[in-house]
């Protein structure tokens, strides 16, 4: 069994030997220099393209083996399942996913779901804009309000996938309602947390005023006051807004090590 | 200097520094904790709570893979430190319903429920042993230091494919064979990487580009580091003798 030796600790990482001779840099999750470990988080690192290998090489590289991969039945790629994402507005909805993150099934979960998805044309739509329609949708229809909370749970085969997927989701749905709705995510079976409660703060009634001689007066018209005109419906931009961060691409080929 | 440039100037120091990576850490440590509140709903607390220190490594690792030119640092910490919490919080599920023997026992006094328990091993024994592990580690670290290096560099170089990994050790197994040749790299703080690829076979190349490593390597075969190499179990080291 792999076992680990802790030799040097900083704030956020360990460097320890593992029992086959590998100096590695994992999660300080609290260790002290000596200690043995049977279980580390070790740092993820990317590979870089070895200098030999130009980009351009890769690109037709990657565009060859495109065309082999569609010549030998993509279709039953792009129609197998990769994953799901669930969506808990109440109304609550199901989009099940293929490798390329479009949806090939959208499924309502309660009757409110199953009203909210009708005539929303999902199938190979991004997962990622039908995850903002449907909850804009939500929004307009009036399922979702102001300080309302949805919430996210990803499953999938590949852990990378579910986290990476959970991130790109929960940050496009945080720039779409900018902070007006929680977005929280959670890992399949968990509870989701109470929705924050409102702040009360009470008011200590006026004290009654004491009672003086009624003056003669003259009575005034009561004064009607004007209801408040209805707050215009927010529209919201549609645009995509690009994440400042490109997503890594996974760097398959191997160095020269 | 924005503050925008002063990030990205620490970043790129902390890559290089160990030292420099725990101040931009402790620089960041309040948005390094709110984006941990966000993902447990509640603060959290520095040595009770795992996650903090699992949204710390986080954001280190994405000090040591940021690249200036592909967007926003901050960016890119609060995703992988999203992804890292969300990756440990599955691995955790896995460990619900266990109770943990550091944890404090039924009763009123501090006795964890591993103080309790007699499991016939000798506490005094383990913690002599671990004093001279320790000592042992910095005569280690300063015998590194020598050669100009840190345990955090040898790690940031040790190699990545299996195949490399073993021809470092073949290089290993065959420094073992001439003594001579590790007392030379003790005296002149110099890898003597002809007489070493000659000896194992493997390409004085792939020694040169992993020296850091291979320096590690044959310190800790050299005398005094007896607990360190007890470690090393699963090594698997051939001897090879010298071809001619």
């Amino acid at each position: 069994m792999m076992t680990y030796l802790v030799l040097e600790t900083h704030r956020a990482y360990a460097v320890v030997l593992d029992s086959e001779g590998r100096f590695l840099k994992v999660a300080n999750l609290g260790y002290a220099v000596g200690q043995e470990l049977e279980e580390v988080m070790a740092i993820e690192e990317k590979r870089a393209l070895p200098f030999s290998l130009s980009p351009r090489f890769v690109q037709g590289l990657a565009a060859a083996a495109v065309m082999v991969f569609m010549v030998l039945g993509s279709w039953q790629v792009l129609l197998s399942p990769q994953g799901s994402v669930e969506m808990q507005i109440n109304p609550d909805i199901m989009a099940t996913v293929n490798r390329l993150d479009r949806v090939i099934r959208l499924e309502g979960l309660n009757p409110d779901g199953v009203t909210l998805i009708e005539d929303y044309q999902a199938r190979m739509q991004p997962v990622d804009r039908v995850a903002r329609d449907l909850a804009v949708k939500a929004l307009q229809e009036g399922y979702l309000t102001d300080g309302g909370q949805i919430n996210l749970i990803i499953d999938g085969q590949q852990d990378a996938w579910v986290a990476e997927t959970g991130t790109r989701l929960s940050q496009e749905l945080e720039a779409q309602f900018e902070g007006r709705v929680r977005i929280v995510i959670l890992v399949p079976g968990e509870t989701p947390p109470p929705a924050p409660e409102p702040i009360v703060i009470p008011v200590e009634p006026e004290p009654a005023p004491t009672p003086s001689p009624a003056p003669v007066s003259t009575p005034t018209p009561a004064q009607v006051t004007p209801a408040p005109a209805p707050a215009p419906a927010p529209t919201y931009d549609d645009d995509d807004d690009d994440d400042d961060w490109d997503d890594a691409d996974d760097d398959d080929a191997d160095d020269d090590d | 200097m924005s503050q925008g440039d002063k990030l990205i100037t620490m970043v790129e120091e902390a890559k290089k520094d160990g030292q420099a990576a725990d101040r931009l850490i402790e620089a960041y440590l309040p948005f390094i904790r709110a984006e941990t509140a966000k993902f447990i709903h509640r603060h959290p607390q520095e040595g009770q709570d795992e996650e903090l220190s699992v949204a710390m490594f986080a954001f280190y690792e994405a000090a040591m893979a940021y690249d200036a030119s592909r967007g926003a640092f901050i960016a890119l910490a609060s995703r992988n430190i999203r992804h890292r919490l969300i990756d440990y919080s599955r691995k955790e599920a896995r460990h619900r319903g266990l109770i943990s023997l550091d944890d404090q026992g039924p009763g009123e006094d501090d006795q964890s429920l591993l103080d309790r328990i007699d499991d016939g091993t000798d506490r005094i024994g383990d913690r002599v042993e671990n004093q001279a592990l320790q000592m042992e580690i910095e005569a280690y670290r300063q015998d590194l230091a020598l050669f100009g290096l840190t345990l955090s560099d040898v790690a940031d170089r040790c190699p990545k494919q299996e195949r490399t990994l073993k021809a470092c050790q073949q290089v290993l197994a065959y420094a073992k064979t001439e003594p001579g040749l590790i007392r030379d790299l003790l005296q002149t703080k110099k890898l003597p990487v002809t007489a070493l690829a000659k000896g194992s076979g493997v390409a004085k190349k792939t020694i040169e580009r992993h020296r850091d490593y291979v320096i590690a390597l044959l310190l800790a075969f050299s005398n005094g580091f007896e607990i360190i190499r007890g470690h090393l179990h699963a090594m698997t080291i051939e001897e090879k003798g010298g071809e001619a």
